[in-house]
C-alpha cells in the first residue's frame, strides 16, 4: 500500500516510526494553517467563506500522503497509473519531495488483492469516524447557532476546514500509521 | 442483504435487482425533493428536516446504520436486544423484520459481506471526496470571477447550504445505495450455487 520508493527530501519511509513522524508532522502543519484559515475568515465573515484556504490540504496530500492521482506516500487508491506518471527506469519523481520513481516499474503503481482489501476496511473505518464527526459537527453547529451566535464567525470556518481534512486525509493517514515496517528497515 | 421488505404489515420481495434499483431511485427523488423544498422554503433552520428524512429512508428502507432496512448492520455486532420482541414503534408501524430476532444472520456479516461492505463505503468515501472537492472548486470560481456563475442566482450561503445538504444525505445514505443497487438477483445467486 506504500509506494517504495518514496522519499521525503531523500530519506525512505520505510519503518513504521518514520512514517508515524510524517502523519505527525502532516497534522500538525495543518493544524498551524486552519489557525491561519479561521482567523482570515474570522475578520472576513463567514458568508464569503474563502475555498481557497482549503488549498493547503490538497497539496499536503499531493505531496506528501498520497492516494491521489498525483503522489505521495500511499499508492495510488484507484490502482491505475495515472497519465504524468513516470516510465519504468525513469529517475525523474513527479512528486515534491521525492527523487525517485514513484513506483517500481514491476509493480506500476497497481494494488494488489491484499492492498486493495486493505484500502477498502481503511475506508470503511475512515467513513465510520468521519460520519459521527459530520453528525456532531452538525448538532453543535446548530447548538451555536441557538445559544451562542456571536461564535459562528469562527466555529463554521474551523468545522468546514476540520471536515475536509479529516475527509480527504484521513485514510492515508491511517495506512501511514498503520501499515508494519516494510523489510528493508527490519 | 436481506431479501424482503416490510411495508405496513406487508411483505415486499426485494430479491430481483431492478426492484432494488427503483427503490434506491424513488428514495433519492424523495430525498431531493425534500432538499428542494427545505433550500426553498429557507435556507435557515431547516435542514433538520432533510437529517430526519436521511434518517428514516435508513430504518426502514436502506438498513446499514440501523437495524431495519435491507441491508444488514454494518458493525459487526449483534444487537443490543435481538433476543427480545420487536420494538412497541416498529410493531405499531408494522415495519418488524420477519425474522427471528435472536438469528445471528440476521446481524452477522459472512466474510463477504464484509468485503462488499467495505468496498462500498470505499467507492462512497471517493464520491464524497470528489463532490467536496468540486464544491470547493466552484466556490473558488465564485469568488474569483463572480460573473462567471452569476446565472446561478442565489448567495454564497445558500450555494453551501445546499451541497451541504446534499453531502449528508449522500454520506448516510450511498453506502447503502451501492450495495443495493450493485448486488445481483438473489435468485439467480441461488441457483448458481445449486448448479
Amino acid at each position: 500500500m506504500i509506494a517504495q520508493e518514496y522519499r521525503i527530501f531523500g530519506v525512505r519511509i520505510a519503518s513504521r516510526a518514520a512514517r508515524r513522524w510524517l502523519v505527525a508532522i502532516y497534522w500538525a502543519l495543518m493544524l498551524v494553517v486552519c489557525i491561519g484559515f479561521v482567523l482570515h475568515q474570522t475578520r472576513h465573515g463567514v458568508e464569503n467563506l474563502d475555498p481557497w484556504g482549503l488549498l493547503p490540504i490538497f497539496v499536503g496530500n499531493v505531496s506528501l500522503l498520497g492516494g491521489v492521482k498525483v503522489g505521495g506516500a500511499v499508492k495510488m487508491f484507484s490502482g491505475r497509473q495515472y497519465m504524468a506518471s513516470p516510465t519504468p527506469g525513469d529517475e525523474g519523481g513527479l512528486t515534491l519531495f521525492s527523487h525517485h520513481s514513484i513506483y517500481p516499474p514491476d509493480a506500476n503503481g497497481t494494488l494488489d488483492e491484499r492492498e486493495q482489501s486493505e484500502r477498502d476496511t481503511v475506508h470503511y473505518t475512515a467513513y465510520t469516524v468521519v460520519r459521527w464527526l459530520a453528525l456532531a459537527m452538525y448538532f453543535i453547529y446548530a447548538g451555536f447557532g441557538a445559544w451562542y451566535p456571536a461564535w459562528f464567525p469562527r466555529v463554521g470556518p474551523f468545522f468546514v476546514f476540520l471536515l475536509t481534512l479529516v475527509l480527504w486525509s484521513l485514510p492515508q493517514s491511517l495506512i501511514l500509521w498503520s501499515e508494519p515496517d516494510m523489510e528493508e528497515a527490519l | 442483504m436481506r431479501a424482503e421488505l416490510v411495508l405496513l404489515g406487508r411483505r415486499v420481495d426485494m430479491a430481483r435487482r431492478s426492484r432494488r434499483r427503483v427503490l434506491v431511485a424513488g428514495i433519492y427523488a424523495g430525498l431531493a425533493l425534500v432538499i428542494a423544498l427545505t433550500w426553498w422554503i429557507g435556507w435557515g433552520g431547516t435542514s433538520a428536516w432533510v437529517i430526519w428524512a436521511v434518517m428514516l429512508a435508513c430504518r426502514f428502507f436502506l438498513g446499514g446504520y440501523y437495524r431495519g432496512g435491507l441491508v444488514k448492520p454494518f458493525a459487526y455486532r449483534k444487537a443490543v436486544n435481538a433476543d427480545g420482541p420487536p420494538s412497541l414503534l416498529a410493531l405499531k408501524l408494522r415495519v418488524y423484520q420477519p425474522v427471528l430476532r435472536a438469528d445471528e444472520d440476521a446481524f452477522r456479516n459472512d466474510e463477504r459481506e464484509l468485503i462488499q461492505r467495505d468496498r462500498a463505503h470505499y467507492l462512497a468515501y471517493q464520491t464524497i471526496g470528489v463532490l467536496i472537492a468540486v464544491e470547493a472548486m466552484v466556490a473558488s470560481m465564485r469568488s474569483l470571477t463572480p460573473k462567471l456563475l452569476g446565472w446561478i442566482g442565489m448567495t454564497a450561503s445558500q450555494f453551501h447550504y445546499g451541497i451541504s445538504m446534499v453531502a449528508i444525505a449522500m454520506f448516510l445514505t450511498l453506502p447503502q445505495s451501492i450495495l443495493l443497487w450493485t448486488e445481483p438477483d438473489m435468485e439467480e445467486q441461488g441457483l448458481g450455487k445449486r448448479e
